[in-house]
């Protein structure tokens, strides 16, 4: 038992940036994001000595994202929020842009940005992000359809300018 | 609504990379002490589990004896417990069934203990008096969008009986409408922040809401 322990802890401090990063977006909250990672790991722990150590990261990764999938919507305070954002150093530290980007993502509903998350930055496909979160391909497809519109409502745009408004972020990477 | 194309794409997954990048500081984040968190996470969960099993069990004893005593029909009334040399002496305000009396006896439950599961196990015989509602919606905070669209649409995902899927869309399309006022309003830590307004229904209630528009 020690040694699955041991094992679990291993893996949490070696992957704990990465589960963190997933977290916080899946979420839109740092805090909420640590509180996911805590969560999967609590539902994991049972049968982490019967888990493939090569997907044990997939398997965690799977657990948040239907924790998060099933979770219940907040209540958003943007008053609170904007406070909360320029209490945090490492906000202060990134671009206006990326801060709207943080406040779009926060205020999308559960489900939205956890298929926007899977779909847009994990560059999962629809019927990966269904047979994942164990949903209809057509659910992900009008969440990520719905939760891409709000998102780019969120940003105050009307087409993709708002999501893209840094031109060379738009640049990067093209021939 | 549409979704957007292979360059849109490419370059929301970018802004979405260097959001993570900014935001989650995963280098602050001490591995093992959020493995130490969620390890003493679980513990609590099991034993507040084993708690709620345990006592469920009891209640549910006391449950039975109660019945068991008023089915019996000597022609004197039982003598309590007090009466019984062997037995401990109850508390002035509670009266101990003999499971209880003899778990005291036995030494596995305080007098103390046992009083506050008498008292318990009253509570549950009233309120199952009460007609059963069949199990609590609860809305927290406020109704989404999506969740209206999805209601009318009959696209609704919230697990379920169609019944409860039907009676739960008919409660949001009149929460969204501003017909049904909060039915309390909640703060931490049962709800995330203060002041969070709460819609709490019994089935049966939801069953005598007047249909939504939808």
């Amino acid at each position: 038992m020690a040694s699955t322990e041991d094992e679990a802890a291993s893996f949490v401090a070696a992957r704990r940036r990465e589960l963190a990063r997933f977290g916080f977006m899946l979420t839109g909250d740092r805090a909420a994001g640590e509180d996911l990672v805590q969560e999967a790991l609590v539902r994991c722990l049972p049968s982490w000595g019967r888990l493939d150590p090569q997907g044990v990261e997939a398997y965690v990764r799977k657990v948040m994202a239907r924790l998060a999938w099933k979770a219940r919507r907040q209540p958003v305070h943007r008053r609170s929020l904007d406070q909360a954002d320029l209490a945090t150093a490492d906000i202060a530290e990134s671009s206006a842009e990326l801060t709207d980007l943080r406040r779009a993502l926060r205020s999308l509903a559960p489900r939205q940005r956890v298929v926007l998350v899977l779909r847009f930055w994990q560059d999962l496909s629809e019927a990966e992000i269904a047979e994942l979160l164990g949903c209809r391909q057509g659910t992900v497809k009008s969440r990520a359809s719905r939760a891409y519109a709000e998102l780019r409502h969120e940003l105050g745009g009307t087409d993709d300018v708002a999501i893209v408004d840094d031109p060379s972020a738009a640049r990067k990477d093209m021939p | 609504m549409s979704l957007p194309g292979e360059d849109q794409t490419r370059v929301l997954r970018e802004r979405l990379d260097q959001l993570a990048d900014s935001v989650a500081g995963g280098d602050r984040i001490d591995g093992a002490e959020l493995y130490r968190r969620g390890v003493r996470r679980r513990r609590r969960r099991i034993a507040a589990s084993i708690g709620l099993v345990a006592a469920g069990v009891v209640v549910a004893a006391v449950a039975l004896g109660s019945a068991v005593q008023s089915e019996s029909s000597s022609p004197e009334p039982p003598a309590p417990a007090a009466s019984n040399p062997s037995s401990p002496e109850p508390s002035d305000d509670c009266v101990l069934t003999e499971q209880l009396a003899h778990g005291v006896e036995l030494g596995a439950i305080t007098e103390e203990q046992a009083c506050q599961l008498a008292k318990a196990g009253e509570q549950e015989n009233e309120a199952r008096q009460e007609p059963p509602n069949g199990g609590v919606f609860a809305i927290e905070g406020e109704v989404q969008e999506d969740m209206v669209a999805d209601c009318r649409a009959g696209t609704s995902d919230f697990g379920g009986t169609a019944e409860d899927i039907d009676l739960y869309c008919n409660a949001i399309l009149k929460i969204a409408a501003g017909e049904l006022k909060p039915t309390r309003i909640c703060d931490p830590p049962e709800c995330s922040d203060p002041g969070t307004p709460l819609w709490e229904y019994s089935k049966a209630e939801l069953r005598d809401l007047p249909d939504a528009n939808r």
